[in-house]
């Protein structure tokens, strides 16, 4: 009943973990990201979520929670946030893989769903990425401890899922990109070459000193306007090309670069170039990772020896 | 498990992860009628996977917040005028890169600036065509009034008056019989084709105000 292609099809995606490193190296990484910003906002968190928040939630499902929702998580927030470190940690060691995922997403939500203004796109982003995490299989590397992988049926449904975790998150980058660039160019001020002036501009985002003067060069403000929309349009069509995909991941980590510098956006950039090792061959990634283990191992080598 | 029942819920996860990629590609796409159908019925699905507009349209002015206080009890009334916008974005820039705290009241305080400006202009668009002769003022009044019952607009108002509080506790002034009056206005940006005219003068426009009420009802 089932055409034979597709058949063929699902035996390749059942047939192994192709991301396998990377998804284990974004796990980690993204973890680690959201500790960060846990750290970060460490001397924020009254004025985010205790009860001297600045901002009054909009009513959704979690505060239609017995308790009253985000009353109760107001109350103990501080229990909440030391429980998300704990879920954070799971993650990063690998404990508990797909349920430590799940409840790493669900307290991700209850966090940005108590502050709604607070939100960009790095963070929405963020959201989608932990989702298919879930689905993913992340724990081949980086794990506390190592488990033993059967070769049965279900491990090809493991595999299957995992691929099409990853796959979602590479496809989730290119629709960002899409969707922008198909509103960009539907825009006056980005189809006139105008529109990086008024960003650079806007006083809510001039990351340097140098902003005000950059703007005032007419040339500047059109190259960069159309180079973003370029970029933005012809990412998602050209990254499936094997020759350009690294030109392309490098263009795409000096915009985001940029944008960190210049507009003082972070967190977004740090997200959205994370999926740019999706992108990469396994292999590929598990030699550089060979390579920088032998490096390290070398050095600690001469340092033991140079020691009297 | 089975090979026939793993087989099963192989198809199954990838019927799901095509229609979950038709539906996110489908609300991706320009205004049209099939996205509007599945929008109509998975606004949420929207918001997650396929809002995607970074700086479109670009923001063509500064936002202004001002708070201005006075003494409900005293006559003659002198006003404090408080901007915050303009201080926010000058602390943000002042501690680059570390300026995580500054970022947080910039995005708490200008978002609910924005969804404000928001569904007051949505009460704007319903009442300006009976507004026609009325000055600014009066038709921005007559749209607060209308947007007054609005879950939202209740949201974001309240989140800017904690915030006065906040900045008049940091300016020591006592809030006890204070009233506040509450106005938002638009900085124009020099336009583009007045990039070397430094004598364009950028206008202000007043975007919304309410009456004073009590800081601490």
């Amino acid at each position: 009943m089932i055409p034979q292609h597709i058949k063929q099809y699902v035996d390749k995606l059942q047939l192994k973990n192709y991301k396998s490193f990377y998804l284990a190296f974004l796990r980690v990484v993204m973890s680690m990201w959201l500790l960060k910003e846990v750290c970060i906002n460490w001397t924020s968190m009254e004025i985010l979520y205790g009860n001297s928040a600045l901002v009054v939630p909009a009513k959704n499902l979690i505060s239609r929670l017995p308790g009253g929702g985000f009353l109760l998580v107001k109350n103990y927030y501080i229990w909440f946030i030391l429980g998300y470190v704990v879920v954070i940690f799971m993650s990063i060691l690998g404990i508990g893989k797909w349920f430590t995922a799940m409840l790493l997403f669900g307290m991700f939500m209850v966090l940005q769903k108590m502050n709604m203004t607070m939100l960009n796109g790095g963070d929405k982003m963020a959201m989608a990425l932990l989702l298919y995490l879930i689905f993913a299989d992340s724990y081949q590397y980086f794990t506390l401890f190592r488990q033993k992988r059967d070769k049965n049926d279900t491990h090809k449904l493991q595999n299957l899922l995992s691929n099409l975790a990853a796959f979602s998150m590479m496809l989730q980058l290119c629709l960002a990109y899409f969707q922008s660039s198909v509103a960009k160019a539907g825009n006056f001020f980005w189809l006139h070459g105008e529109a990086t002036y008024y960003a650079l501009s806007m006083e809510r985002f001039v990351g340097t000193a140098f902003n005000k003067y950059i703007v005032q060069y007419k040339w500047i403000d059109y190259v960069s306007n159309y180079a973003t929309l370029s970029f933005e349009l012809l990412f998602p069509l050209l990254i499936w090309i094997k020759k350009l995909r690294k030109p392309l991941l490098i263009t795409g980590l000096l915009f985001h670069l940029c944008i960190y510098i210049f507009l003082m956006i972070y967190g977004f950039q740090i997200v959205f170039i994370l999926i740019y090792g999706l992108f990469l061959p396994n292999q590929q990634l598990l030699d550089f990772a060979q390579k920088c283990k032998t490096f390290f191992l070398r050095k600690k080598m001469e340092v033991t020896t140079n020691t009297p | 498990m089975k090979n026939s029942f793993v087989r099963i819920l192989s198809y199954l996860a990838i019927l799901i992860f095509l229609l979950h990629w038709a539906v996110a590609f489908i609300l991706a796409m320009p205004a049209n009628y099939v996205k509007q159908t599945v929008a109509n019925h998975a606004s949420r699905y929207q918001t997650m996977f396929s809002s995607w507009n970074f700086f479109t349209p670009p923001f063509i002015y500064h936002n202004r917040l001002y708070f201005i206080v006075r003494d409900s009890k005293i006559s003659g009334n002198k006003q404090d005028t408080l901007e915050v916008l303009a201080n926010i974005s000058l602390q943000k820039q002042i501690r680059v890169p570390f300026n995580q705290r500054e970022n947080i009241i910039d995005h708490l305080v200008n978002n609910s600036v924005a969804g404000l400006k928001r569904v007051v202009r949505s009460y704007k668009i319903t009442t300006d065509s009976l507004a026609i002769n009325k000055s600014d003022s009066l038709t921005i009044a007559q749209a607060i009034s209308n947007a007054e019952g609005n879950n939202n607009y209740k949201r974001y108002l309240a989140t800017l008056t904690n915030y006065c509080k906040i900045v008049l506790q940091q300016k020591n002034i006592d809030i006890i019989g204070k009233e506040v009056k509450i106005v938002i206005k638009e900085k124009e940006i020099r336009p583009f084709k007045q990039i070397g005219d430094a004598s364009y003068l950028q206008k202000e426009i007043l975007v919304f105000e309410t009456t004073y009420k009590p800081v601490n009802p």
